[in-house]
């Protein structure tokens, strides 16, 4: 095509395409311009780069485009995929088109944190009508890992097999962390889980904010101001990203945060904290819902919490004695195995019937669980209290009611029916948050 | 001295935290060390089917840690279930001394089970260094496995050049339920003992290009990680295609065939005694000797191309009409790479040279 005909009928010098002022690398936290980008060679021959690795399609800052605006590798290819400019690991180009928010899900070892996330994101892709808003992979190939403990719970082929998540790794999986060399020195950073946002149930109008300002209404605590957060308005046209990380527990130990492995350092750009709290980790929670001995396994979960919050405070450069606010959910996981000594009903699910978010169902169940925990473990809850002022208590069943009794092999595919599973991630996602705010959720 | 350190999860470790974290570790060993060594304890995921043999990772790395460079023997396999009742596995590294090293190779010492443990009992404690046994893989046997497994052991010798060619390393690609370490200790008898710690390499894929990779990786054909890979990448070989699609050839692929004794009767012209041959064919079970043969004096003046390539062979010098052939095909190279024509243009711009400064001073 000439290129002054190009001028006239493409859509790319027809409308100019808006892109983000400042973009952070969701593996590196480094913060960029656009035009910084570094674009990944499609040609074959260009294998091999300085910090990616030898292995890598070389990086580099393009000079010449086609008239579709693609980038040209030094061999002529056209290329689409890009990646950071410091640590060189790729990430989808719609991040730099549209408003991200992340978010950390964190806890001790075997706490259940991979049960949750692809329980709750398995539960977003598909429940759209219910939860109000549904989520979609953003490029597929980036969440391999969470797809592999999808298959692995939701999507075996035989109903009556066992199944179960292996334990996730510290160092080695490469579907969970990338070593890159950074100035001549090696860097393990974390793969995160990215998704495409779309707030409403899809194909009818948008309910998003306007819902959430109805059902504050109906609670009559104040009314949600005219929204201005920047994701707020890209999420309700389904373009806002949400960017997950998974990480293992050990990760969050004391000691744990290395210069070598910066593996949590996204804590510093967290919107929201999912922090999953075992009570079967917990001897005086076990025998609070009257639960047979939990084996002797008793951890010291406050202390995951205060590293968490420590790190946040550090990589933010928080004043100790400022006040933090970032919303904190903390999920109380199993809840299967513990929900009736503690007289909840994980059967109803906290869920307006023309979907989106009960307000109403979550606050009764902050309201029972927090006096629980209070009595149980109240040096977690002092933890709690001194991280962060807004917190909201949620139960969590990953698994559901019929695999709590099994142990050892796994459970049987067929058993597994997640409950509460999403809402922990719905009530942070960019709409809620500040919804829930000013429903006097997080106390 | 030797030293030793056990990953694995625990309720608590010796370093206080739970999960996959410290179980075992040797007195006095720094905390640099013991943080390297945690970031080499990973396990990769396997294919689904795989059997728990195929999931262990043996490894010989050389790792950096306070400015100085050690050799590391990490054994990582599965280890039933930890206290949360998930999948355990437990990494197993002993960092090697001069005098381990000395005595023994790292397949060698890898292919002994005694030397690793496979399950922690207990409570986290600290550990002895433990001494350990000489271990070396014998240098005059055929490779069977190799044999077995490609069809010709000769593609051993093969493999062996490109990894000393590779500037990564590489990833070899065996077909399903191949004996890896086997295959890796077979290959390591072709090249002298005190080379031997200088390949490093590992049975279960490592990415290249950080501090912790290694030279070359057996990668069963069946590994997830192989299918997010180009195939066609030159850093992943397959025997038969690529750079090994050519037959091996070589006195290096020789011995690899028939063994040292029988590639040095084959060079001198002698037909081997089918009772000779059949000794080294029937003798399949394969036995690492325990003691190490005193240190031999290299031999040194004969020119074994295959040899030079990966540096080895050296000590063993070759009959004579194997090394006049040798001399002569030097010479052809030399002649034939066209240095002669470059002394040659030299010698006559120099002579114009002389001329010209002759006759200007003559001149004057």
């Amino acid at each position: 095509m000439p290129v002054h005909s190009a001028l006239t009928t493409h859509p790319l010098f027809r409308e100019p395409r808006e892109l983000m002022e400042r973009v952070h690398c969701p593996s590196c936290r480094v913060g960029f311009a656009p035009s910084e980008v570094l674009f990944v060679a499609e040609d074959a021959r260009l294998v091999g780069d300085p910090v990616a690795g030898p292995t890598q399609q070389l990086r580099f800052l393009p000079t010449r485009f086609d008239v579709g605006g693609a980038a040209l590798d030094p061999e002529g290819a056209r290329c689409t995929r890009v990646a950071c400019p410091r640590c060189r690991i790729e990430f989808p180009r719609a991040m730099i088109e549209l408003p991200s928010t992340f978010i950390s899900v964190v806890g001790a070892p075997g706490c259940g944190k991979s049960h949750l996330l692809a329980a709750m994101t398995w539960g977003l892709r598909r429940e759209r009508a219910r939860a109000g808003a549904f989520m979609v992979d953003t490029e597929p190939k980036l969440n391999a890992r969470l797809h592999r403990d999808e298959n692995i719970l939701f999507g075996a082929p035989d109903s009556t097999e066992l199944v179960r998540l292996a334990k996730t790794e510290i160092a080695g999986d490469a579907l969970l962390y990338r070593t890159v060399r950074v100035k001549g020195k090696d860097e393990t950073l974390p793969l995160p889980l990215i998704f495409t946002l779309h707030v409403g149930s899809g194909g009818e109008p948008s309910e998003g904010a306007d819902g959430s300002s109805q059902r504050l209404s109906a609670l009559q605590t104040i009314e949600l101001p005219t929204n201005t957060l920047d994701i707020v308005e890209p999420a309700k046209r389904g373009a806002s990203l949400v960017v997950l990380y998974d990480n293992a527990g050990e990760h969050f130990l004391p000691g744990a945060d290395e210069s070598a492995q910066p593996v949590t350092r996204h804590l510093s750009q967290s919107r929201a904290i999912v922090f999953v709290f075992d009570p079967t980790q917990d001897a005086r929670f076990c025998a609070a819902v009257g639960m047979a001995d939990n084996g002797g396994a008793n951890i010291r979960q406050d202390l995951v919490l205060t590293e968490t919050f420590a790190r946040v405070r550090h990589h933010r450069s928080r004043h100790a004695a400022d006040t933090l606010d970032v919303p904190l959910v903390l999920v109380l996981s199993k809840a299967d195995a513990w929900s009736v000594g503690a007289h909840i009903d994980l059967n109803v699910e906290p869920y307006l019937p023309q979907g989106g978010l009960d307000f109403a169902a979550l606050k009764k169940m902050d309201g029972a669980l927090r006096p629980l925990l209070q009595r149980a473990c109240p040096e977690f809850m002092s933890a709690v209290r001194a991280a962060t002022s807004r917190v909201l208590i949620v139960p969590c069943s990953a698994l559901g009611p019929r695999t709590s009794s099994v142990v050892g092999a796994g459970v049987r595919a067929s058993d597994i029916h997640p409950q509460w599973a999403s809402v922990a991630l719905l009530t942070v996602l960019p709409l809620e948050v500040d919804a829930i705010a000013n429903a006097s959720l997080w106390t | 001295m030797n030293a030793q350190f056990i990953h694995t999860s625990l309720v608590r470790g010796l370093d206080g935290g739970s999960g996959y974290t410290v179980a075992g570790r040797t007195g006095g060993m720094p905390m640099a060390m013991s943080d390297v060594l945690c970031r080499l304890s990973g396990l990769p995921p396997a294919w689904s089917d795989a059997s728990i043999e195929e999931k262990i990772l043996c490894a010989f790395r050389t790792v950096e840690y306070a400015g100085q460079r050690v050799s590391v023997l990490s054994h990582i396999a599965p280890s039933g279930m930890d206290y949360t009742g998930r999948a355990n596995r437990i990494s197993h590294h002993r960092v090697m001394d001069e005098h381990a090293m000395h005595v023994s190779d790292p397949a060698a010492l890898l292919e002994d089970e005694s030397l690793w443990m496979r399950e922690w009992v207990g409570a986290a404690r600290e550990l002895s260094g433990g001494e350990l046994p000489a271990r070396l893989a014998r240098e005059d046997a055929p490779l069977h496995t190799w044999e077995r497994v490609f069809g010709d052991a000769g593609w051993a010798a093969s493999v062996l050049e490109v990894v000393m060619k590779s500037g990564i390393g590489v990833w070899l690609v065996v077909p399903a339920r191949s004996k890896k370490l086997r295959l890796c200790a077979e290959m390591m008898a072709l090249v002298p003992q005190e080379q031997r710690w200088q390949i490093t390499f590992a049975t279960r894929p490592i990415a290249p290009g950080s501090d912790a990779s290694v030279k070359i990786c057996f990668v069963d054909e069946r590994e997830p990680e192989l299918a997010a890979h180009n195939e066609k990448s030159e850093w992943i070989i397959q025997v038969g295609s690529g750079m090994l699609s050519r037959a091996p050839a070589g006195a290096l692929a020789q011995r690899a065939r028939v063994g040292i004794g029988e590639a040095m009767h084959a060079a001198a012209g002698h037909k081997p005694q089918a009772r000779d041959l059949n000794a080294h064919v029937g003798g399949d079970v394969w036995t690492a000797p325990t003691k190490l043969s005193a240190p031999r004096e290299r031999e040194v003046g004969v020119v074994d191309r295959a040899s030079d390539v990966v540096g080895a062979g050296k000590q063993n010098a070759l009959p004579t009409p194997h090394a006049v052939i040798e001399v002569r095909r030097m010479v052809d190279t030399s002649a034939n790479s066209g240095v002669w024509k470059w002394f040659a243009a030299t010698a006559v711009v120099i002579a114009v040279l002389l001329w010209l400064a002759v006759r200007s001073g003559a001149t004057l």
